[in-house]
Formats: C-alpha cells, structure tokens, sequence
C-alpha cells in the first residue's frame, strides 16, 4: 500500500515538473510524457526497484484510462459541428489516413520479421494514446512500446509535419491540419493549433476519427496480416 | 466536476454493458461516442462539464506514464531492433502526412472553387 502511495506521488511529481520544464521552454520536443518516462525508468533501475514493484501504485494511474477516453466525447461533440456538409468527403480523407497508417506499418513489420506484438503496437502509432493503449490491451500489443512509438510519431508529425506538407505544396490550413492530426495525433494537434484556429479544429477532428477508424480496422488486419 | 464524472462513469458503464452484448470496439470508445451523442442531443449540458474537460485534458498525460515505464522490462527489444522501428514509425508517419495533406489539398482547392464561381 505504502509502495503503491510512493509510486503514484513520484510520478505525479515528476509528469508536473517536466510538465512545467516544456510550459517555460515551449519545445515539442521536451514532451512531458516522454521526458517523465525517460527519468523513472533510470531512477528505478538505480534504486533496484522492479516495474512491477512500481506498477502497484502505476496501475491505479492505468485505470483511468478509460474514463479519459469517455471525456474524449467533449472535443468530438465539438468538432461534430464542423462537418455540416462536407462530411462525407472528409470521412473519407481521414479513413484513408488510417488505412496508410496501419497498413504501412503492418507491412513493413511483416517485412523486417517483427514479432506480432510488435507489429501491434506499431500499427497503433498514429492515434490518440487513451485508445490506443486500450486497443493495444485487446488486440495484445507491447503497452510500453505502443505508449512510446505514440510519442515518437507525434514529435515528428509535430517538427517535421508542415515543413513536409509546404514542401509538397500542401498548403491550405484545413488540409494541414488533417494531415497532422491524422499522422501525429494530439501532439500534431497541439502544435498546429498555436498557427490557426481553423489548423487546430480540423486537426482534431482527423484526430479523434482516425482513432474511431483504427479502433474498427485494426483488429481486422491484424487477423489477416498473421493468419 | 461531481455532474462531470457522473456523466462519463454512466457512459462508460453503458458502454461497457454495450461491449459485453455485442463486443467490437473497446466499451470506453462505445461511451465516448454515447457521451457525444447525449452532449449533442442536450441530455448533458456541455456548459456545466466543459471546465472538468479542460482539467481533464491538461493532466491526461500522467495516466500513459505508467504504461511507458513498462519500456524497462522491454529494453532488449529496443536494443535489438530499436532502429528498425523507429523507422518504421517515421516513413509511416511522414506517408501518412503527405497522403492526407495531398488528397485534401485537391479537395478543397476543388471546393473552395466551386464555392467562388457560384
């Protein structure tokens, strides 16, 4: 119980610090969630602290999980009315955004002889972490693994995202934004949203689509991909 | 905030009941999207839940935080094949980018066209 105390306030502690390191400095790259994993983990290993050991308390953090993704429902009751008339066409960008995801990396998985698991977590990279982590639960992903290619995809989306899209001449707002909430979810999200208010609404709404869509056809893939 | 949990723990549980009936979806995505639907249809009031939201939405980070520690017990696999899926996620995240950003591209300037002329 006392463990189970300690781990949660120790890893409070730590995400309020590293999350007050990125307000100050306002870089993508010093993600809060990212730079907490990156301390606890040498921390533990130091003090010859086990991740079960840790977990006792870290689980309760796990479990609220899936009310985060119920609160989900808010931004998507929001961005809902933004569709109006254009919704078909834009369903269907974004699906298409999820298909790439997922298959690209189903392939190149299957290509460099991953292991399922692996593959799993892979194919769940480009969505928002609440979901993914609960899909990665069923579908018998690397948890870990799964919470840090989020991460990952994310900070490239977020960095190397609109320099992409000018590049390739991709340069109305309404389509940056889903592109990057497509590819790099809240992460993506966050940062389009400072450029524009119309960056940031489109960007969520491929956000939080793109994971309703991985939710329905990932599973499915899976299936076929290791059958 | 006491409005707020009590709206998302009973869509949550009725989503749960939900995936247990007829499965498909994680039973917190079945509630996310009732929750949508009753905010959407005036059955909650949005005003009332909104500030528990953004609280909600701040500090959402530090609930993933014990899941990527779980890295520690895994570290083999990033010494094995950490490169290769790191760029795995990379291509697939910057194709996923172009894709959307081109085919979106297309559509609106179509669009917003077909709207000046009319």
């Amino acid at each position: 119980m006392t463990t189970a105390l300690l781990s949660i306030l120790f890893t409070l502690l730590i995400y309020q610090s590293c999350a007050y390191v990125q307000r100050i400095s306002a870089v993508a790259l010093l993600n809060p969630m990212l730079l907490s994993i990156l301390i606890i983990i040498p921390l533990l290993i130091f003090g010859d602290i086990s991740f079960e050991q840790y977990n006792t308390g870290g689980q309760f953090l796990s479990y609220l999980l899936e009310p985060c993704v119920v609160a989900l429902g808010f931004p998507l009751y929001e961005q809902a009315r933004q569709l109006k008339k254009q919704w078909r066409m834009l369903l269907a960008i974004i699906l298409l955004g999820a298909v790439v995801a997922i298959t690209s990396s189903v392939l190149f998985a299957i290509l460099l002889q991953l292991s399922q698991p692996v593959t799993v977590s892979l194919a769940l990279k480009s969505i928002t972490t609440p979901i993914a982590l609960e899909l990665s639960t069923a579908m018998g992903g690397v948890n870990a693994l799964t919470a840090l290619a989020i991460i990952f995809a994310g900070i490239l989306g977020a960095v190397l995202g609109r320099p992409l899209l000018m590049l390739l001449g991709v340069t109305n707002p309404k389509a940056q934004g889903l592109a990057i909430g497509a590819g790099s979810h809240a992460l993506g999200t966050a940062t389009v949203s400072q450029i524009s208010f119309e960056h940031g609404a489109y960007s969520s709404l491929a956000l939080i689509f793109s994971a309703i869509f991985t939710a329905a056809l990932c599973p499915w893939v899976i299936s076929l991909a290791f059958a | 905030m006491l409005y707020a949990a009590l709206c998302i723990s009973g869509c949550l549980a009725v989503g749960k009941i939900l995936f247990w009936l007829v499965g498909g979806l994680p039973g917190s995505l079945y509630g996310m999207i009732l929750f949508a639907v009753c905010l959407h249809r005036g059955l909650m009031r949005a005003e009332k839940i909104k500030p528990t939201i953004h609280g909600i939405m701040r500090f959402m980070g530090v609930c993933f935080v014990p899941a990527g520690v779980g890295m520690m017990d895994h570290l083999s696999l990033l010494q094995n094949s950490g490169a290769m899926i790191a760029a795995i996620i990379a291509l697939s995240t910057l194709m996923v980018i172009a894709t959307v950003g081109l085919v979106a591209q297309h559509y609106f300037s179509q669009s917003d066209h077909k709207r000046d002329t009319n």
